[in-house]
């Protein structure tokens, strides 16, 4: 090897320890950018391979180091685990976010909710029971009714404002998944024309990881990479990006589906929870409050028309007969029967009987403790929520405590870690130094070499 | 970090409200115990306020009960007195029967007590009195005042003027008996009069008899209500071991949990302050 391409190999190290000191610098920089995959500089010494010539001969080797490019150190398996628990987290975060809030529009246990309301109703009735010749017990009847009424179309505009809600999450979801989709192509595309790793496309893969986690915790996504660098994305089966193409998505008022032929998009994850939320949890528990509702007005009904109300007229109706469900449910209007605005038609006697009869309102007033009353309906309704909703905080916490395991496993591979960058840092300026060195001593050699090369006794 | 904290809040925020329980998923079994007992003991202070009602009721007829015994039984006495008096003194006769009379009429008047508002022996009906102060005819419905006191139990608080009193035309309906003896009374006849006061305690037997159902009513609504005083109480610690929190063990938690928390914090700061750019220059 001449002396020259002792410099040049000189050389090569400086400028491979420049490229790791900027690699360190990169990653240091990049330390809280989230999603960031740190990078290594991968290199190999120059020339080790034998020329292949007629006499195999090592001499013309110029030695030195080159740099091969850079590596991602990332861990393929944590990736997936990683993703996976992001698809978990996602759902569960979704069912409990909903579940608290439906929750929350019956504001259980208080005094003030649905069933002291109730309670309070039969004692209404209970006390005209005691005062049946009194107007003002029936007016009270029908205002705690009115109050009743009330608070059961609130619960259920509240159900039904959630379930719009999450409707319209659909809307905002297929925006959001056409959008990734469309940027994961495109990156698709950058990759390929970026050719060999480095820093920049690193930085390529970075973002389109980013894009895909977040697209699986919206749907459950799963990736793989192909040879040349792009990668494919899946949903529920069918391939949403492969290389450049993209399956788009649209939303309908219940669910999301593929543009081309309309079949629903059978997604885990955010948008999985939100199909069960809004296809039956919600539209369930809302049933079930309408049975409450029902449940009041056929019992309560029955037993009014049959009392006879103050004067000894009977056929008095109570609730609107066609208002079954709690977000139409009314105190009858009806001009001849109802109840509403005629406190003097409350039933509380039943016929034969005189004014001071209170039988009529004391049975009503016993459906407070009847095993099918609407108390018991209700009671059945609230353990059912209450349970749901625990189990759906249960499990978003879990979800979450095992993403966050993910998530220190994968960073712990994946992340800047400040000490192990300096460390590199120390190392590629002594390599810097060391070189430079070598450029010296090889410098002070040809200059002996030129200068005092044939002197004698100089 | 973050676990430590929100450990560390929810123990801070049982002991603030008090409540264990603030929502149904918090501990929904626990929730539904405790609305159960809510409700139940909503539904004892309405029963009470039944009960209440049925006491003064019952309580009451027990009063003129009383009033109706005393005065059957001067009834009883003038009868006795004009049986003996026999044909003899027109005047004293027609003292003894004006005395019956007099009876009569005050126990009519007795007949139409009312108890809040309503008549006390004209069924659930409202007439203007409860006997017809010259035909002596039940002017009321055969209705019953029932209570509440209970779940399921229907206690019947009222007795109407037949029950009391004896059907018309029975007789041995009181009022009819008493106008037959002053009638008897007056004329002198002592055979009349003899079947008069048999009659008469047959009437007054039915009365005694009615009082001690009443009583027997009474017994009942006070062992109901002093079993429901118990089961209220217990009812209401129920609500409270379902919903509050126990304070000492809050108290001990948030402390425990504070701890951990600090802990937290301290290992988190140095490992946040170990770092090689402190070491190099």
């Amino acid at each position: 090897m001449s002396s020259i391409q002792s410099l040049n190999s000189a050389l090569s190290g400086l400028m491979a320890a420049r490229r790791h000191l900027e690699t360190h610098g990169h990653n240091i920089a990049n330390a809280a950018t989230e999603g960031y995959t740190r990078q290594r500089v991968t290199q190999s010494p120059a020339g080790s391979g034998i020329v292949s010539r007629v006499f195999a001969t090592p001499a013309s080797d110029p030695g030195g180091v080159t740099s091969v490019g850079v590596e991602r150190l990332t861990d393929l398996l944590m990736q997936n685990r990683l993703s996976m628990a992001t698809d978990f987290d996602g759902a569960a975060q979704a069912t409990e976010k909903y579940m608290m809030r439906i929750e929350d529009a019956f504001a259980e246990p208080s005094d003030s909710a649905l069933s002291g309301q109730m309670t309070r109703f039969w004692g209404s009735w209970a006390a005209l029971a005691i005062s049946p010749e009194s107007n003002a017990a029936r007016q009270q009847v029908l205002a705690e009714a009115d109050q009743l009424v009330y608070t059961l179309r609130r619960s259920d505009t509240e159900l039904s404002d959630t379930l719009e809600f999450a409707s319209g999450e659909f809307n905002v979801i297929a925006d959001e998944i056409n959008n990734l989709t469309s940027q994961i192509a495109n990156l698709n595309g950058a990759v390929v024309s970026a050719g060999s790793m480095t820093t920049a496309q690193s930085d390529l893969w970075d973002q389109r990881d980013r894009l895909v986690h977040r697209l699986s915790e919206l749907t459950g996504a799963t990736q793989s990479v192909r040879p040349d660098g792009q990668i494919a994305v899946f949903v529920a089966g069918r391939t949403l990006v492969d290389n450049k193409t993209v399956l788009r998505v649209q939303a309908t008022a219940t669910s999301l589906q593929w543009e081309g032929d309309s079949t629903p998009v059978e997604a885990a994850g955010y948008v999985g929870a939100l199909h069960t939320l809004v296809s039956s949890t919600i539209p369930d528990i809302k049933s079930k409050l309408d049975n409450v509702a029902a449940s009041l007005v056929t019992q309560i009904n029955s037993l009014h028309s049959t009392g006879s109300d103050r004067v000894g007229n009977t056929g008095r109706i109570f609730f609107d007969p066609a208002g079954l469900t709690a977000g139409n449910i009314s105190v009858s209007t009806d001009p001849t029967n109802g109840v509403y605005g005629h406190p003097e038609r409350v039933s509380a006697g039943v016929p034969g009987n005189g004014p001071f009869d209170g039988t009529a309102a004391l049975s009503i007033a016993a459906l407070a403790d009847s095993a099918t009353g609407p108390d018991a309906v209700y009671m059945g309704f609230l353990s059912d929520l209450g349970v749901k909703t625990s189990s759906a905080r249960a499990r978003a916490q879990s979800a979450s405590l095992v993403l966050e395991s993910a998530v220190r496993d994968y960073s712990s591979v994946a992340q800047v870690n400040l000490d192990d960058e300096l460390a590199g840092m120390t190392a590629a300026q002594r390599a810097y130094q060391a070189s430079a060195r070598v450029v010296t001593t090889i410098d002070e050699m040809l200059d002996d070499l030129i200068r005092r090369f044939g002197r004698v006794g100089a | 970090m973050a676990h430590a904290r929100s450990v560390r809040d929810a123990a801070a925020s049982q002991i603030s409200s008090g409540k264990r329980i603030t929502r149904l998923s918090d501990d929904p079994a626990s929730a539904i115990d405790s609305l159960r007992a809510r409700r139940e003991i909503q539904r004892s202070q309405m029963y009470e306020l039944q009960a209440q009602d049925a006491q003064g009721f019952l309580d009451n007829y027990d009063g003129i009960f009383t009033q109706f015994s005393d005065r059957l039984i001067r009834a009883r006495d003038v009868a006795l007195q004009g049986q003996n008096t026999g044909a003899s003194g027109a005047e004293i006769r027609k003292a003894l029967s004006d005395e019956i009379s007099a009876i009569k009429t005050e126990l009519l008047s007795l007949s139409n007590a009312k108890y809040a508002g309503k008549p006390m022996f004209a069924g659930t009906a409202d007439p203007a009195k409860a006997y017809d102060d010259t035909t002596l005819a039940y002017q009321g419905d055969s209705g019953q005042y029932k209570r509440n006191i209970a779940p399921g139990v229907d206690l019947p608080v009222s007795v109407t003027g037949p029950e009391a009193f004896g059907s018309d035309g029975s007789g041995s309906q009181m009022f009819e008996v008493l106008d037959d003896l002053e009638a008897q009374i007056l004329a002198g006849n002592e055979a009349g009069i003899a079947s008069g006061i048999l009659s008469l305690d047959v009437a007054r037997e039915r009365l005694e008899s009615m009082r001690i159902s009443v009583g027997v009513r009474t017994s009942t609504l006070e062992a109901i209500r002093t079993q429901r005083a118990v089961a209220t109480e217990t009812l209401t610690r129920q609500a409270s071991a379902a919903e509050d929190a126990d304070l000492a063990k809050s108290a001990i938690e948030l402390s425990s949990a504070e701890v951990a928390y600090n802990a937290t914090l301290s290992v988190a700061a140095r490992i946040f302050q170990t770092s090689l750019v402190d070491f190099l220059r």
